[in-house]
């Protein structure tokens, strides 16, 4: 069979080695595809260092992009049903994976999540909202909170 | 502060996006994070009955507001985007805006629309501009539209009233749709850096191109009635020198007693303008089928020749077979329409692929594919690849 599959290195900010295919993170990463392309990665010495993303967010983001390049053909009803599991996470897990895949540029992962907080928003009353983002102090002075109460009953 | 109200104001605009506009509207009042983010949001979209829903107003107020009548927005110098529908009276006056869409809802209803101060603007969609009486769109208003904002790029013009000659010159404009414009009769458009013009309504003016991109899409869908169908020849060789992308055609026929003039055109023996996709859609499939058939092919074949032809339709459509014969069949290259030693262009026509919309077998053959659409009443389409 043909040449061993190519690899690339990513560091998670515990600096955690993670070993990827590089045609998985090349097809999902804007920012990965245009560091190969443009010949800034090198493959025998260079390991990608992502920051802002922890170890726990960074194999998560490895398990959908491997997931969608090796499953891209499963009938559409699987691959939401994948990603709905994949997505079932805390507002603190989703806010790592948003940050993270802002980071990397992955556009598809970002529609998901985006689609995901939208449906946090979308229907729900105020205070619903805020339980479920975890906004403890709204920052509003107490006077401010009532003229909008009063003003946008309908919002609460 | 929580993390998500701590998001670069990017992130939560491109949330914001993504929501209703009355759920967007609700995060002003979830935090004061939220409420900057939203009050920094460029793109505003006002549509009165999204945001006053019935349930909104207290009953007392309801025949207060139950129309916004008038929109003001002064000075917003980040306001990038509006977009209005069902207010008679609106008045922008942000310098930056790039995108306008516009639809009045209540037809008959005079309309006010400021916008001049807006000279950034790239991009106008108008819906509905159709004020009693009089015309809404006048040519002239094409010349200070550009004069005025000259740097539009996108213009969209649905469902409005116009003049029946229209000017259209402009060297920015890259994108113009006319769709469902009544009284047009010709349009001239001079816009070297045009890329594409749609064009779909059920008048059929003689649309020329003066200057024009070597780039520019041209689709145009249009109704005729199949007796009309010569009129065909005459649309394409007013647009000799752009390509014709795509032509969707909807034939029907209404009126089965009248005794129209339907001259039998000569083919000629030079190739007329190409189109890259001809669609014929049948909607009312006339009684007597061998004359419409061949008359039809007639003026088919002395107007254009299409790259692909695509037939829609429901039941049946026997002109699809009569075409395949007379390309492939044992009547290929039967002449009817000279006589002599003229030889006609289109005899070394011939089909080179053909596709379906109803079956997956990529092998299948004309003849299964018809004995498959005999069986169904859905929409249907076929698809023929032509070469000389």
């Amino acid at each position: 069979m043909g040449s061993p599959v190519k690899k690339i290195m990513l560091c998670s900010s515990e600096k955690e080695i993670f070993s990827v295919e590089e045609q998985v993170m090349v097809q999902h990463s804007v920012i990965i595809n245009n560091m190969i392309e443009d010949g800034s990665y090198n493959h025998e010495e260079s390991k990608i260092p992502l920051d802002c993303v922890d170890s726990k967010t960074l194999k998560k983001v490895i398990d959908y992009c491997t997931h969608h390049t090796h499953h891209h053909n499963d009938n559409q009803e699987d691959l939401e049903a994948w990603d709905a599991q994949f997505l079932n996470v805390d507002s603190n897990g989703l806010y790592d994976l948003l940050m993270a895949a802002n980071y990397l540029e992955i556009r598809n992962l970002l529609d998901l999540i985006y689609g995901t907080i939208k449906n946090m928003i979308k229907g729900k009353k105020i205070d619903e909202i805020r339980r479920i983002f975890n906004i403890k102090d709204h920052g509003f002075t107490p006077e401010e909170e009532e003229q909008n109460r009063k003003e946008y009953p309908h919002f609460y | 502060m929580d993390r998500f109200s701590a998001l670069p104001k990017i992130i939560l605009h491109d949330i914001l996006v993504r929501l209703p506009d009355k759920d967007a509207a609700k995060t002003s009042v979830l935090s004061k994070a939220w409420n900057d983010t939203w009050f920094s949001f460029p793109n505003l979209s006002v549509c009165s009955e999204d945001f006053f829903s019935e349930d909104d107003v207290p009953t007392g107020n309801r025949q207060r507001i139950e129309k916004v009548e008038s929109l003001s927005l002064q000075s917003l110098q980040k306001l990038k985007k509006v977009d209005v529908e069902g207010i008679p009276e609106v008045h922008i006056d942000s310098p930056n805006l790039e995108e306008l869409c516009y639809q009045a809802w209540d037809l008959n209803a005079p309309f006010k629309l400021n916008f001049d101060s807006c000279t950034n603007l790239r991009c106008l969609q108008l819906i509905d501009l159709k004020s009693t009486g009089c015309t809404a769109i006048a040519d002239k208003w094409f010349l200070e539209l550009f004069s005025k904002f000259p740097f539009i790029e996108n213009l969209k013009l649905f469902n409005c009233s116009m003049s029946e000659r229209i000017n259209i010159s402009s060297p920015q404009l890259k994108i113009l749709q006319l769709r469902f414009c009544s009284k047009l009769k010709k349009v001239n458009v001079d816009a070297p850096n045009l890329l594409l013009f749609d064009y779909s309504g059920d008048d059929k003016p003689v649309i020329s191109f003066m200057r024009s991109s070597n780039q520019l899409e041209v689709n145009i869908s249009t109704n005729v009635d199949f007796r009309h169908f010569y009129s065909l020849r005459e649309f394409t060789r007013n647009m000799p020198q752009v390509i014709l992308a795509s032509l969707s055609l909807s034939i029907g026929h209404s009126f089965p007693d009248d005794d129209p003039y339907m001259p039998a055109l000569l083919v000629s023996s030079t190739t007329p303008p190409s189109i890259k996709h001809l669609v014929l859609r049948e909607y009312s499939p006339p009684d007597s089928e061998a004359l419409y058939s061949q008359l039809l092919m007639n003026y088919l074949l002395s107007s254009c020749f299409p790259k692909t032809i695509s037939f829609i339709y429901h039941g049946r459509f026997s002109f699809i077979e009569f075409f395949y014969e007379k390309l492939m069949g044992s009547e290929k290259g039967e002449c009817y329409c000279s006589s002599g030693d003229r030889k006609c262009w289109w005899h070394a026509l011939k089909i080179v692929s053909i596709s379906c919309s109803f079956m997956t077998d990529e092998n299948a053959d004309f003849k299964a594919m018809l004995d498959a659409s005999a069986r169904s009443f859905e929409e249907k389409t076929i698809t023929f690849s032509l070469e000389l």
